[in-house]
């Protein structure tokens, strides 16, 4: 056997049989090896993207009122007119396909929520958000799959509706959960909403006929137990109440769910805990994380064990991640060098007040930069009231995408947003100004003098740009040490720097690289410049579209 | 057939490699191939050496291994025979395994079968489409235009 096996010769057969192992992102690389290997797999090309979320998108009927309670009307007023879209998000890692490229410094990895779109294409959202994102100027148009190494972390699944003519859903707000269950009848979808109460819509096996009969089903009114959080466990659908009593959410009988104390699988936790519960499966077991309203020392997290609630004090390797919409867990070793094993990554509504405040909102709130309403709670040392912010520590995870996504560099960005910025005109809007009414006027007014104080710090921007640039080229060979010291540095820094600070800022980095002092903070400093140089790119789009309106009433009066 | 009585259980065949190389084994270890279980029925005389044609030596002692092991699973939790599984396919070579899933596939040993192409697909994931071909010696047989249409079918437009 000293000769290479014909690797690429495999029987038609066997090819087929190893890419039915693989994921649908692993099944691009693998027909992209060699010709008999792309003819082998039958991975549909004309939409690769439905092959990633089989049966999603699907219209379903709209659920009842009953389910969306009283605010259903204020939120939705064409409720039956709007098509109801079941859709998923998926959360995928990221990474540069060659790491060597990178300077060491550079995290390599990032996380990315994707929606599956009406239209076939998907939209973006910003980590942990809730609305798709609304894509600045220079944000890249496309994401060729091939380009990076991406995985699969995570999906969870969503009830929109779809306004007539539109192609952009808007939420149930009052929607908390939807878990996508299926088994020998098919697929089911159950969904708690606002009050504890529980919906059940079956699909059965075809979809083709989804909408014409099936129905919805109130399976649980809210009444006497009042549900937390729903997951899918092992092939069953299971809830959790507010005193830490789980139920198992029986699909296959057609009755209200009998429930009460004696149907518990699961007893309640002794003093019932505070906020809302929120379950979290973890390597094959089942996890409840409960907050206190209290003080943050009552906050607990428990672990099923022989049907009761064990307190546990430590997540191992793992890190869970918790937004009001979904849940899961990850070793911490899958983020690739990013540290932050045994915590807990959540977002703002995720653990509501008995009453639906959410306590978190303050502490939200007196965020300098809240781009990304996310808090962490160390296990280790109870300290979960630290904020997530761009660009301290896990932010490089999530917010603002890795430099090395966009198609363009810096330099780049600055030119086409110094074009764009020009588009905007002074004169014309001198010229209609008149026309206007007085608040037409006030907008217009906010919008010279937004545009005026962007154009100054845009010009203060592209020399820092430049200065980083030439930093940049020197920072490559630094060593890797500087890389978890510099770690160290941004867990304890919250300095958060203006433009101007900024260009100050600079040389002593060009110094501080050229004498490889590796202590000195660089990462963060060039995080907190793409978050700037995004914040720009948001910024004037949003500026041209509020022109454009303007435009618009303009002519129609 | 004389499969169905109770002294099938100690009974011996002798199978035969591609290379000449014999291997006498249990019978209720050989019947795991679908393959050999057609051949014994076809078969008068169950004492000469059952051909494996396309197998060699080498190979065909991986696999009894490996049908041994699942001969006797009563004695071990499905569990420890997935452990098993794991290391045993973990410690294959790539050449080695290449000639498994040839054997696997002809012999019909449906487990086995699972088990090298589970293996070999564990290899592929995460890797970009060069690693793979360095990975399993591939040649890049497309010619650039043809490399550009692949590369062209699989991006993701966003939604504006």
């Amino acid at each position: 056997m000293g000769i290479i096996p014909p690797w690429s010769d495999l029987h038609e057969e066997l090819l087929t049989s190893i890419a039915k192992c693989l994921n649908p992102i692993d099944i691009l690389s693998f027909r992209s090896v060699c010709k008999s290997w792309y003819s082998s797999s039958s991975y549909s090309l004309s939409s690769p993207l439905s092959t990633l979320f089989p049966p999603l998108p699907l219209t379903i009927p709209s659920p009842p009122n009953s389910l969306l309670n009283r605010f259903s009307s204020v939120l939705n007023p064409n409720a039956t007119d709007d098509a109801v879209v079941l859709s998923a998000t998926v959360i995928y890692a990221y990474r540069p396909l060659i790491d060597e490229d990178f300077p060491s410094w550079m995290p390599r990895v990032s996380l990315l929520f994707l929606d599956q779109s009406v239209s076939g294409k998907v939209s973006f959202r910003k980590p942990f958000c809730r609305v798709p994102y609304s894509m600045p100027i220079n944000f890249p148009r496309t994401l060729n799959l091939l380009d990076y190494r991406v995985s699969e972390l995570g999906r969870f699944y969503n009830l929109s509706y779809l306004p007539k003519g539109s192609v952009k859903p808007s939420v149930f707000g009052i929607v908390h959960k939807v878990v996508l269950f299926s088994n020998d009848n098919g697929l089911a979808v159950v969904v708690l909403s606002d009050f504890g109460k529980l919906g059940l819509l079956r699909l059965g096996l075809s979809f083709e006929n989804v909408g014409s009969e099936t129905e919805w089903e109130i399976i649980h009114d809210g009444k006497g137990i009042q549900f937390d959080d729903i997951v899918e466990f092992k092939g069953r659908v299971l809830g959790i109440d507010r005193r830490g009593s789980m139920y198992e959410i029986k699909i296959g009988c057609a009755n209200r769910l009998k429930m009460d104390a004696n149907h518990a699988i699961v007893s309640p936790i002794t003093d019932g805990g505070g906020n809302r519960k929120r379950l979290v499966e973890s390597l094959g077991r089942l996890y409840l994380v409960d907050r206190s309203n209290i003080s943050a020392e009552n906050d607990k997290v428990y672990e099923l064990n022989n049907k009761k609630w064990v307190e546990v004090n430590s997540l191992g390797d793992q890190t869970f991640f918790i937004s009001p919409e979904f849940s899961f867990s990850l070793e911490a070793e899958k983020l690739h060098g990013s540290y932050g094993k045994n915590c807990i990554l959540f977002n703002e509504q995720s653990f509501l007040n008995y009453d639906g405040y959410d306590d978190d909102y303050v502490k939200f709130m007196t965020s300098v930069s809240n781009y990304l309403h996310i808090r962490i709670w160390h296990l280790e040392d109870a300290s979960h009231l630290g904020l997530l912010e761009s660009p301290l520590g896990y932010s490089n995870l999530f917010w603002p995408p890795q430099s090395w996504l966009w198609p363009k560099d810096r330099s780049e960005r600055l030119g086409t947003l110094s074009i764009a910025q020009s588009r905007i005109p002074d004169e014309y809007i001198k010229a209609k100004f008149h026309q206007l009414s007085p608040l037409q006027q006030k907008c217009a007014l906010q919008l010279k003098e937004c545009s005026l104080k962007m154009k100054e710090l845009l010009n203060r921007f592209r020399e820092v740009v430049d200065k980083i640039k030439a930093v940049e080229k020197l920072a490559v060979p630094l060593e890797k040490h500087s890389n978890s010291e510099n770690q160290h540095n941004q867990i304890g820094s919250s300095r958060q720097l203006t433009a101007m600070e900024r260009h100050a800022s600079v040389d002593p980095i060009l110094k501080a690289v050229k004498q490889n002092d590796c202590a000195f903070d660089w990462y963060s400093v060039v995080t907190e410049l793409d978050t700037q140089l995004l914040l720009f790119e948001e910024k004037i789009s949003e500026l041209e579209n509020a022109l454009e309106k303007e435009n618009l009433f303009a002519i129609v009066e | 057939m004389a499969s169905t009585s109770t002294s099938t259980l100690s009974r011996k065949l002798i199978l035969k490699s591609s290379d000449g190389e014999k291997f006498e084994v249990d019978e209720n270890v050989a019947m795991q191939s679908q393959t050999i279980k057609h051949m014994i029925e076809d078969l008068d005389d169950i004492n000469s050496p059952i051909p494996v044609s396309i197998v060699t030596g080498t190979i065909l002692s991986k696999v009894i291994e490996y049908c041994k092991k699942h001969a006797t699973e009563d004695s071990d939790s499905d569990e420890q025979l997935k452990q098993w599984d794991k290391e045993y396919a973990n410690n294959m070579d790539l050449n080695t395994l290449y000639y498994l899933l040839l054997a696997a596939n002809y012999m019909e040993i449906k487990g086995l079968l699972e088990l090298i192409t589970q293996c070999v697909a564990d290899m592929i994931k995460g890797k970009s489409p060069e690693e793979i071909r360095a990975h399993f010696n591939i040649k890049n047989d497309f010619t650039p235009q043809e490399e550009a249409n692949i590369r062209n079918e699989n991006p993701w437009a966003f939604e504006n």
